[in-house]
């Protein structure tokens, strides 16, 4: 007897009231991203993204949260299922105004042998929460997260990462890149939990920090808990501000110090930027970044 | 034969040269420099030479304009221009240019986009992008250098041989008025330093680079032999002690520093 499947040749993305679901079935490899555009301007804006690749689907999506409304205050969240084998990169754009307060959570859940790649950069918002915590579910899933945020004049950004090593055998890699300017705070919380079957796990996590300017200040928090045998787990994490002598060594080539305190904080956030997919959503990023910093008081 | 000229810079009138005059400075309040008067002309090589710990590094550094290296006295002028009220920044587009010993690696900036900063800071404007790109891969080709070196990170990572290369190329392209190399040599095996005396030809047979003056420091003789030195100078505590034409350079290599240290005890004995 001869069956007949059905294989669904491409993603759907489609919108509710609940939010946004994109599903990527099992199989499918996307050249080309998913874009979702979240507006805060909107006042019926939904901000939930619900991301599912089926087995062995390879995919990238990208969320833009743009747009400012006086006193607005928003709710966002992501949930990721990557199912066995799966691959799938999911950036976050963050670009709000000034009015904004967000409370984000992300969330995937990562089976065996799959790998979701986490690129969260956090640009704007009078007030920012994020959370990304990447659960892994099936032995030999691997989780990586880029992350920066850069709070500048009196903003205010809060990351938490964690990364949940639940099964044996799954990798984690988080590369955390923070800058505050002005009177811009900051706070990172990076968590690792190794549970005590997870054996054969390993987990990296890297947050450096560059103050700008007396009155700006980052706090971060790691956290790594580890309560299998026989894992590897690395933790390295500075803090401080640009060094004199980067300065000194540009100065001496005729660029001037402002300049040179550019070039050198847009190159400090490169380790996470680098990570992002696709040149044109790096130039993109490197354009943002650009810009925030020219508007950036010490 | 060298025309020591008057150590006082004259208000109003301009007088070409890198003109060093009296010049004390300090490092954490310790005295390195006692009293350095020091000429280099424009399109001239000269060499500073001296043993370990003479002062010559903290020269280079007090003229650049390193914050920590204090000038408690003397002038610094560049062809008429006063140094030692400028920023590092403003000394080098007056012309100044320093090789470092120990270049900074600073990570996630690219050498193209560094080299490109520094290029429009000191010639606004002056090449279109396509010949200015066209200009690099020609002297990184006279310094020997894969063009890949462009998009790694400055210094990041580099061997040492790698970080003179690339104070090379950026003399090469900056193409200052004085060019001041501490310890270029230091390090660098043959072919980096054949490399390296190529480049400063090709540099002084260009337009822009026939003018440039030398001030080359180091410890060694070798260098000179790819870059001979129309004047030599020879350092010694915080001082210039004596200075010659190129055979100077020949008999530190022959007899070292210490024929001239006791020639120069017996002097003033």
């Amino acid at each position: 007897m001869a069956s007949l499947s059905v294989i669904a040749r491409t993603a759907s993305v489609s919108r509710d009231e609940r939010g946004t679901h994109v599903d990527i079935p099992a199989g499918l490899v996307l050249d080309e991203p998913v874009v979702i555009d979240y507006d805060v301007a909107d006042p019926a804006l939904v901000a939930h993204t619900f991301v599912t690749a089926g087995e062995g689907a390879r995919a990238a999506v990208v969320e833009r949260l743009t747009g400012n409304a006086a006193d607005r205050e928003i709710a966002v969240s992501t949930t990721v299922t990557a199912e066995a084998n799966a691959d799938l990169n999911y950036t976050v754009l963050q670009n709000l105004g000034t009015g904004v307060r967000v409370d984000a959570k992300r969330t995937s859940h990562v089976g065996a042998g799959a790998r979701v790649a986490w690129n969260v950069a956090l640009l704007g918002g009078a007030s920012v929460t994020d959370q990304v915590i990447s659960d892994h579910t099936g032995a030999g899933a691997n989780s990586e997260i880029a992350a920066l945020f850069f709070p500048v004049a009196r903003e205010v950004v809060q990351l938490t990462t964690e990364v949940q090593h639940n099964v044996p055998h799954t990798n984690s890699q988080t590369v955390v890149r923070s800058i505050a300017a002005g009177h811009g705070r900051g706070r990172y919380f990076g968590n690792i939990r190794i549970a005590p079957h997870a054996h054969g796990s390993e987990a990296t996590l890297r947050d450096d920090t560059l103050l700008i300017g007396k009155d700006a200040k980052i706090d971060a928090i790691p956290a790594l808990e580890i309560a299998a045998n026989d894992v590897k787990a690395f933790h390295g994490a500075t803090v401080g501000a640009i060094d004199e002598e980067h300065i000194f060594y540009l100065m001496s080539r005729g660029i001037e110090r402002d300049a040179a305190e550019k070039l050198i904080a847009l190159g400090f956030f490169e380790p996470a930027v680098a990570r992002f997919p696709g040149e044109s959503l790096r130039a993109e990023l490197r354009t943002l970044l650009e810009e925030k910093l020219a508007g950036a008081r010490r | 034969m060298t025309f020591f000229r008057p150590n006082r810079t004259i208000e109003g009138v301009s007088k070409r040269g890198l003109v060093i005059s009296g010049l004390h400075a300090a490092v954490d309040g310790k005295e390195i420099l006692k009293g350095i008067d020091l000429t280099v002309d424009p399109g001239k090589v000269h060499a500073l030479m001296g043993p370990n710990g003479s002062g010559k590094s903290t020269l280079a550094f007090a003229m650049s304009g390193h914050p920590n290296y204090e000038v408690q006295s003397g002038s610094v002028t560049l062809d008429g221009t006063s140094l030692l009220d400028l920023s590092a920044d403003k000394r080098a587009r007056a012309g100044l240019f320093l090789s470092f010993q120990y270049p900074a690696a600073i990570p996630g900036v690219s050498v193209a986009n560094f080299i490109r900063s520094a290029r429009m800071a000191l010639k606004p404007d002056d090449l279109p992008p396509a010949k200015f790109r066209a200009m690099i891969y020609e002297k990184l080709e006279v310094l020997d250098m894969d063009p890949a070196f462009l998009s790694r990170y400055v210094n990041d990572g580099f061997s040492g041989g790698e970080k003179k290369r690339l104070e090379m190329l950026q003399l090469a392209i900056l193409a200052p008025k004085y060019a001041v190399l501490d310890e270029t040599d230091s390090g660098l095996d043959v072919d980096a330093l054949q490399a390296v005396g190529r480049s400063i030809g090709a540099l002084r047979a260009t337009e822009d680079g026939q003018d440039t003056g030398f001030l080359i420091i180091t410890h060694y003789p070798r260098i000179l032999r790819y870059v001979p030195a129309d004047v030599v100078h020879i350092m010694m505590d915080g001082r210039i002690v004596k200075t010659g034409g190129g055979d100077l350079a020949e008999r530190v290599e022959r007899e070292g520093y210490d024929g001239i240290r006791e020639e120069v005890a017996g002097g003033v004995a």
